[in-house]
């Protein structure tokens, strides 16, 4: 009977610690990720979509961020989505009012991944069954897609594709990094064109940046691969009228390193056609750096804007005013940084944190209306839109 | 109530035995570096740990969160020798040949190193992990991923130095100095690490 007691006891025992670790290891259940973009509309409404349990979707807000409406479920069909890191789903709006959302999408293989996309055009009602954006479709990475509409209305994808690197293994010839292919939509986004080439070598897990130029062309800066493997960056217009895109240099850190950095730049280019520019380097200490971008050259008016723990930074420009976020980690947790300038860069106030996180954050995102800045960012805690005004 | 004395041994007993399935304390952490520098076994899923504090194992106790503390405890200058933490991502194609590397560094040197391999990903994506490291042929060191959504932070308290870019490995001595160094790691590399 002794015996038994200490038997059915020591199971007991182990069952509530192995209960215990249980919890320590793997969660009730899996965390959610982080992964969400933000835009406002031409009405001013705040958009969000992220993902959640195999679905994109998208929720509304009219009261900046304070209140978030019920989600709209993108794809009924639930599918595997890259959504941490930096792989978010993004939004972006047409000029009469289309919502247009992309994703990547995982596939069974490692490292490999296809670009989904999906539109509404009443609203946000009703959304179209998600159609893959690449026309290879090879799986292997078409990952990493960045989003964008230019003047005309077309909408603009860009992503990381391994198509060329692969083609390369085969043949048994080295090639370094992956490569950046985009295309575009004419018909508000019911197909796409053909998949163009915008150079071999870049780097294979840093976000693109895409913005608008004053004449209404979409510019990517991303971290490519130049030389024995320096991670810097370079700049484009995404050309869609036929011509080949010019890819130039932009920055000169000489970064040599064969890693994933993780952290992808931010661009913003103001109406005066400056190219607002944040990225990471980590060649001596790591830093994040703010410049004016004059591709081909070392960009201009560089400041040091945050070193060790400042990770993921995001400009934006409206008018004379720049803005950088970026997340600043302690031991303590998350801090919310932002630098502003009243002089188109020239010259920025000192880092002020504006909210703070004790658990994990996504990257921020900053948003501007009106010619007000906010800053979206996605936390453990749900997601927050925070005024950047002083 | 004479058995009481018994029935609490047998819980402490029982407690030991369940140690190994708790997250990572301070003890445990040196415990399983300690057993991995004894005893760098074949790849093979995970036995049962004996309750004995050094005493061998024939691979590490899978998979473990690492949180804030944990990440103070593996940080700690080790007693002697020295430690490598080899950090990596599941996202990361120069990860996995930085782990065999280390690997074999620890093997050539069993009496001087002490090798963890350290997921910068949510511990949530256990499979994909032990997975990934039983492809590279480390999952028998003791392993620990992120028990956080987001890895900035634990990027931080590992090594401020460190932005996060991966892989990294941070050397970690006995007199307290330490030698971080990030990338694929060339010939040249490996040896200032010897």
């Amino acid at each position: 009977m002794r015996h038994l007691l200490i038997i059915l006891l020591c199971l007991l025992a182990t069952a509530a610690l192995a209960h215990d670790g249980m919890q320590m290891h793997m969660g009730k259940e899996p965390a959610p990720a982080l992964g969400a973009s933000a835009a406002f509309d031409s009405h001013g409404k705040l958009w969000v979509v992220d993902a959640a349990d195999g679905h994109v979707r998208v929720r509304t807000s009219t009261d900046d961020g304070a209140t978030l409406g019920p989600p709209v479920i993108i794809n009924p069909t639930p599918e595997r989505i890259y959504d941490e890191g930096e792989n978010r789903p993004k939004i972006a709006f047409g000029p009469h009012d289309e919502i247009y959302v992309s994703w990547s999408q995982p596939r069974a293989k490692l490292y490999t991944g296809f670009v989904r996309f999906s539109r509404s055009l009443d609203h946000g009602t009703h959304f179209s069954a998600p159609l893959t954006v690449q026309h290879d479709t090879a799986e292997i990475t078409h990952r990493f897609d960045a989003l964008a509409v230019d003047g005309q209305g077309r909408i603009v994808i860009a992503w990381i594709d391994k198509r060329d690197q692969e083609a390369a293994k085969a043949q048994g010839k080295p090639y370094l990094g992956a490569a950046i292919y985009y295309n575009w939509s004419t018909d508000g986004g019911a197909s796409f064109v053909a998949d163009h080439k915008l150079l071999d070598h870049s780097c294979e897990c840093c976000r693109i940046a895409l913005a608008r130029t004053p004449d209404g062309s979409v510019a990517a800066f991303f971290r490519n691969i130049r030389g024995d493997n320096i991670r810097d960056h370079a700049y484009a217009v995404l050309r869609t009228d036929g011509h080949a895109s010019k890819v130039e240099q932009a920055t000169f850190d000489d970064w040599h390193i064969a890693a994933c950095p993780h952290q992808g730049p931010g661009l913003a280019i103001g109406s005066d056609g400056i190219r607002h520019a944040v990225w990471f380097e980590a060649n001596g200490n790591p830093t994040i750096w703010y410049g004016q971008l004059d591709p081909g050259h070392t960009p201009r008016d560089t400041l040091e804007v945050a070193g060790a723990g400042a990770s993921h930074a995001d400009v934006a420009a409206s008018g004379h005013t720049v803005w950088i976020a970026w997340n600043q980690v302690s031991a303590d947790g998350y801090a919310l940084m932002l630098r502003r300038s009243g002089d188109d860069g020239l010259h920025f106030d000192a880092p002020r944190a504006i909210a703070h996180s004790a658990m994990a954050v996504g990257s921020p995102q900053l948003l501007v209306k009106d010619g007000k800045a906010f800053v979206a960012w996605n936390t453990m805690d749900g997601f927050r839109l925070i005024p950047a005004a002083p | 109530m004479k058995h009481l004395p018994t029935v609490i041994a047998a819980l402490l007993a029982c407690w030991a035995l369940s140690g190994m399935a708790r997250a990572v304390t301070p003890g445990a952490a040196v415990a399983a570096a300690t057993v991995a520098r004894a005893q760098p076994a074949t790849d093979k899923t995970p036995s049962t740990p004996t309750p004995a504090g050094n005493a061998p194992m024939t691979a590490a106790a899978g998979l473990r969160s690492l949180d804030a503390r944990g990440a103070a405890a593996l940080t700690a200058s080790p007693a002697h020798g020295a430690r490598l933490l080899a950090l990596w991502a599941l996202d990361c194609a120069y990860c996995e040949p930085n782990l065999a590397a280390l690997a074999a560094l620890q093997r050539a040197h069993p009496g001087d190193f002490e090798l963890v391999t350290v997921a910068t990903d949510p511990v949530t994506a256990r499979a994909a992990i032990m997975a990934r490291l039983r492809q590279a042929g480390v999952a028998n060191y003791p392993a620990y991923a992120y028990v956080e959504a987001a890895p900035e932070r634990l990027n931080f308290l590992i090594d401020p130095k460190w932005g996060g870019e991966t892989p990294r490995v941070l050397l970690i001595r006995a007199d307290g100095s330490r030698l971080g160094i990030s990338g694929e790691l060339t010939p040249a590399q490996l040896k200032k690490l010897r």
